[in-house]
């Protein structure tokens, strides 16, 4: 049955991945900013005495996680292409023309990626209805996100691809769903 | 050459008929059935016989081969009483004059081997019987297992399903979004009342590479 799947590898990513690797990454984003900022906080303490935390918890704690969340997206696309969430779904930001993403863009795209969410994510709607479903920290970056599992193809659903070659055939002038 | 006693040779012709005249006279047959024999005979020293005989001139003059030759050899075996001879047999003695080395050394194990009908020998072998004898403990305790695993590549193996099992289950996972995110799309180029098939599916260089 694996030979009537479609292939979709290199394709421009929807919206359901994408916001599901957004969900994977802040999930591990925050558990690790929650370590490290206590083991920090812990160093600090007994190597300096400066209790930070303690004494500013807003400020520091802000700055920290805005740092490291910068640090997270940036570091994180501009090595490997994705981030852990990515990477679990499957996902991988390169360029526009679909090269990879270099290090200023990506720290572009990182910096960017927090406007996506003004006026309710109004930002993340050009995954939905874009021509290249790019958001918009896609479109400042000049990025795109597109499927990508590594060594394995990555495919769409049995059902759907049997649809779509369906559709094919007998509404070859129809228009598909992708 | 001495003269011939004229007394003698008188007397010994005399002697001469008149024991020619007693054979003629006896009933031989007569007198030779009153004779007893058995009692003669146990007279006879037969030990004291053979000590004055020359055994070895008397067997280098006998024709061997002719004694033997009308021996019925069949007919002495039948007589004889294997059971009692072998009763008679010390054989731990015979054994231990056995060089069982020697004897070893002269014998052909190929040519042993290739008379051995292993079949046979196997069909006759009851394994139930043979595993029930084996004390699998004992024999588990001195197989080191972590070593034959290693050396088999169960770590690996182990590892490797692991690893294509996640891999499955990731992916199955990554289909059904995948499946989700052509109908979102699919739903909004409906609602935009675009063309699907007007729209870039991937980014020119890897759309290139495709169709190049």
């Amino acid at each position: 049955m694996r030979s009537s799947r479609q292939d979709v590898s290199g394709n421009y990513a929807g919206a359901v991945t994408r916001l599901l690797a957004h969900w994977v990454d802040l999930a591990v984003a925050g558990l690790l900013f929650v370590i490290g900022l206590v083991a920090l906080d812990y160093v600090l303490q007994t190597i300096a005495g400066v209790d930070a935390v303690t004494d500013n918890p807003e400020v520091w704690s802000a700055t920290a996680a805005s740092v490291w969340l910068f640090l997270y997206w940036w570091v994180s696309i501009a090595v490997a292409g994705k981030t852990i969430g990515k990477a679990v779904l499957g996902l991988r930001v390169v360029s526009r023309e679909g090269e990879i993403l270099s290090s200023f863009r990506s720290a572009l795209r990182a910096i960017s990626l927090p406007f996506s969410y003004l006026l309710f994510g109004f930002g993340f709607l050009g995954i939905i209805f874009g021509r290249e479903r790019r958001a918009l920290h896609d479109v400042v970056a000049g990025s795109a996100v597109i499927y990508d599992w590594g060594p394995r193809t990555a495919e769409l659903p049995v059902p759907i691809s049997a649809y779509l070659a369906r559709k094919s055939v007998t509404e070859s002038d129809e228009p598909s769903l992708s | 050459m001495t003269s011939q006693d004229p007394l003698q040779g008188r007397l010994g012709k005399l002697a001469n008929a008149i024991a020619a005249r007693v054979v003629q006279t006896l009933d031989l047959p007569q007198l030779v059935s009153e004779i007893d024999v058995a009692a003669i005979v146990d007279q006879i020293d037969i030990l004291e016989i053979m000590d004055q005989s020359d055994i070895d001139a008397i067997l280098q003059q006998a024709d061997m081969d002719a004694v033997l030759d009308s021996v019925d050899v069949d007919r002495v075996i039948a007589r004889v009483d294997a059971n009692a001879l072998l009763e008679r047999v010390d054989v731990n003695a015979l054994l231990d004059r056995v060089e069982v080395d020697a004897l070893l050394t002269r014998v052909d194990v190929n040519t042993l081997l290739d008379r051995v009908d292993v079949e046979r020998l196997l069909n006759r072998i009851d394994v139930n019987a043979l595993i029930a004898r084996v004390d699998l403990d004992a024999v588990l305790d001195r197989v080191p297992v972590d070593e034959l695993a290693q050396r088999a590549g169960i770590p690996e193996i182990v590892q490797e399903s692991t690893s294509h099992m996640a891999a499955s289950f990731i992916d199955a996972l990554r289909r059904i979004a995948v499946g989700l995110d052509l109908v979102v799309y699919g739903l909004a180029q409906r609602i935009l009342r675009r063309q699907a098939a007007d729209l870039p599916q991937r980014p020119r260089l890897l759309a290139m590479e495709d169709s190049g």
